[in-house]
């Protein structure tokens, strides 16, 4: 009878806050019990007395001890997010979802597609690639934002990850929608970035995230290049609370994004019709 | 299956004994409609068997408008649900799936359902809204149930459905068979109950497999018409025996967590709108569409079991006066092969 309660989340606290554009701050949170993810799971993140409100972590899914998320302020509970300061007091309640099936993406070419805060799970998803990169043919990653100054993570993006580059199957296409003096990459959305791939196109598997807008535009230019619809990964934004599959909130046709995703690939969700917001 | 029959005095002086126990829960009249009342002793008597279903569903008993989920419940008294009609047990299976039986268990769901003896009903009166025989369903209950009762001249037949029912009655001493004029009885009303659902419905053209046949017609033009009468009230999703979204709120005091959810209503606009402002359903055609998508595609999809109970509450609560049996037969009157599904469509 005495079964742990589904909504009761572990106590966290925060470490440290990092403003990483004027919108956009990356909470690290120190979990007081065990908490692991995989790459594409999320969990709800929940501010006393205020509410609760889900994200895909952005640190490496190895790092147990500390959690990042990356959040922007858009509505009552990020509002709240980006009010706290280091010693705050958080819930964690999750890991949900279904994580990235990284044992398909062994020998084939990946493709990471990031606009705006979506570089969020996708940084959580490259630092899993990259502990066992050798067993990827090639990975490359596109990430776009409005300007330069919208950039996340901008001392591993643009210095860290590049070295990386030198030594291994790894390439970046930087670009801006609008660019400045300094920008030495890119100009265009994030679409643009995706001219010239040489992927073996059959094989190859894209991960994609951003706003809507952009999943969806950039859907159809992976399909234009002659991507399998079973080769995209989009991760999937939908209005959710539970977590478990009960609300029904979150549904794309008879996906949970909760419970089947927040990933889900465009085979599974190109039939349902309110599949794109 | 035991079959017994009991006299309707004893019946009614056993579960007088029993209230004494149980809280009971039973349909009796109020105004012109039933709702099911607590009754105790002598209450019992204005109990009305073997009709239509009561306005609300059992839902309500497992699954409350608003309450508190964290933290949960604490231990609950037994209580006793009489009555309940075939479609009503119907949707309390979609619940089970949904809170009890998922990877995930919901812990006032499942404490609810525990303490709860289900005393289903056949219904011989059922209504003009009323649809169980196109979705599927009889007016009589065929399982889902501890005990049935069907109401017979001077008496009950009782069916045993389950352990919990055999005890339940485990006090009754010298219960006879019931005999076959009995069960004769019995089939003759069951039988003049489904008569009359299918006369109700004859002005209605929509097929019985609904969950395989209305998928392929999700982008119908039609959809577009039908809910013009629509004022969004969210009427339909909270009286519907098998609706149970909810929405989650914090109301945390100091350090600790807690939590409320109320239920929440697909037709309502904010109800799938994200933190941004944007809406994967931002007109009421598609929220429209998306509930009826939810009864007849999504939960058969995610349970195996069709949403739509055939009840009519949704009918019979409708603001704009829509009758879904209306709406199908408008979008099944157009010919299934000619909607051609182009995803490049809506890309």
């Amino acid at each position: 009878m005495n079964q742990p309660n589904i909504y009761e989340p572990i106590r966290a606290t925060v470490e440290e806050v990092i403003q990483e554009t004027p919108t956009i701050k990356t909470v690290v949170v120190v979990p007081e019990k065990p908490f692991s993810f995989l790459a594409g799971q999320f969990a709800f993140l929940t501010v006393p007395g205020v509410g609760e409100a889900p994200f895909t972590p952005s640190s490496p899914p190895s790092r147990k001890e500390k959690t990042d998320f990356t959040v922007m302020k858009t509505g009552k509970v990020t509002e709240a997010i980006h009010r706290l300061k280091s010693g705050d007091q958080v819930g964690l309640r999750g890991p949900y979802g279904r994580a990235y099936p990284l044992k398909d993406f062994e020998g084939r070419e990946v493709l990471l597609v990031g606009g705006g805060v979506g570089l969020a799970p996708l940084r959580s998803l490259f630092y899993a690639l990259m502990e066992q990169v050798e067993k990827y043919n090639r990975i490359l990653f596109c990430c776009g934002a409005k300007t330069p100054d919208d950039y996340l993570y901008k001392d591993e993006v643009f210095t860290e990850w590049q070295s990386l580059c030198a030594c291994q199957r790894l390439n970046f296409r930087l670009t801006v929608d609008k660019k400045d003096e300094n920008w030495q990459y890119q100009e265009g959305v994030v679409t643009c970035t995706l001219d010239n791939i040489d992927f073996d196109v059959s094989t190859a598997v894209a991960a994609v995230c951003g706003p809507p807008i952009m999943m969806k535009f950039t859907t159809v230019k992976l399909l234009q290049l002659g991507f399998r619809d079973e080769n995209i990964y989009l991760s999937m934004e939908r209005k959710m609370y539970c977590g478990v599959g009960h609300c029904r909130h979150c549904l794309i046709g008879t996906r949970f994004v909760c419970k089947d995703g927040p990933v889900l690939t465009f085979a599974e969700i190109k039939n349902e019709p309110d599949a794109w917001a | 299956m035991e079959r017994y029959f009991i006299t309707y005095s004893e019946w009614v002086n056993f579960l007088g004994k029993k209230s004494q126990q149980s809280e009971l829960m039973a349909p009796v009249l109020s105004g012109s409609f039933l709702h099911y009342q607590k009754c105790q002793g002598e209450e019992l008597k204005q109990v009305v068997w073997s009709q239509v279903r009561p306005v609300q569903p059992v839902k309500f008993f497992f699954f409350p408008y608003h309450e508190e989920i964290l933290p949960g419940l604490s231990e609950q008294s037994p209580r006793v649900i009489l009555g309940v009609t075939a479609c009503d047990l119907a949707g309390l299976q979609v619940l089970d799936r949904i809170f009890a039986q998922s990877d995930f268990k919901d812990p006032n769901y499942q404490k609810r359902r525990e303490r709860t003896l289900i005393i289903s009903g056949d219904c011989y009166a059922p209504i003009d809204v009323c649809f169980c025989e196109k979705v599927g369903l009889q007016p009589y209950p065929e399982k889902g149930f501890d005990l049935n009762v069907s109401a017979l001249e001077g008496g009950f037949l009782l069916e045993v459905g389950s352990e919990k029912g055999r005890n339940f009655l485990s006090e009754l001493t010298g219960l006879s068979e019931a005999s076959e004029e009995q069960l004769h009885q019995q089939a003759k009303m069951r039988n003049k109950a489904k008569e009359t659902v299918l006369q109700f419905n004859q002005p209605f053209n929509f097929p019985s497999d609904l969950p395989n046949k209305i998928q392929p017609l999700l982008l119908a033009e039609e959809w577009k018409e039908v809910w013009q009468k629509c004022v969004q009230c969210g009427s339909c999703n909270f009286i519907c025996p098998s609706c149970a979204c909810f929405f989650l709120e914090d109301q945390s005091r100091g350090e600790s967590f807690e939590k409320a959810r109320t239920w929440d209503a697909c037709l309502f606009p904010g109800y799938a709108r994200m933190a941004s402002g944007v809406s994967p359903r931002p007109h009421l055609y598609e929220r429209y569409r998306n509930r009826l998508a939810c009864k007849y595609v999504y939960l058969p999809g995610n349970f195996g079991l069709v949403g739509c109970t055939g009840c009519g509450r949704c009918i019979d609560g409708c603001a704009g006066r829509i009758d879904k049996r209306k709406v199908l037969t408008k979008i099944f009157g157009k010919n299934p092969n000619s909607v051609i599904y182009e995803p490049a469509k809506h890309l």
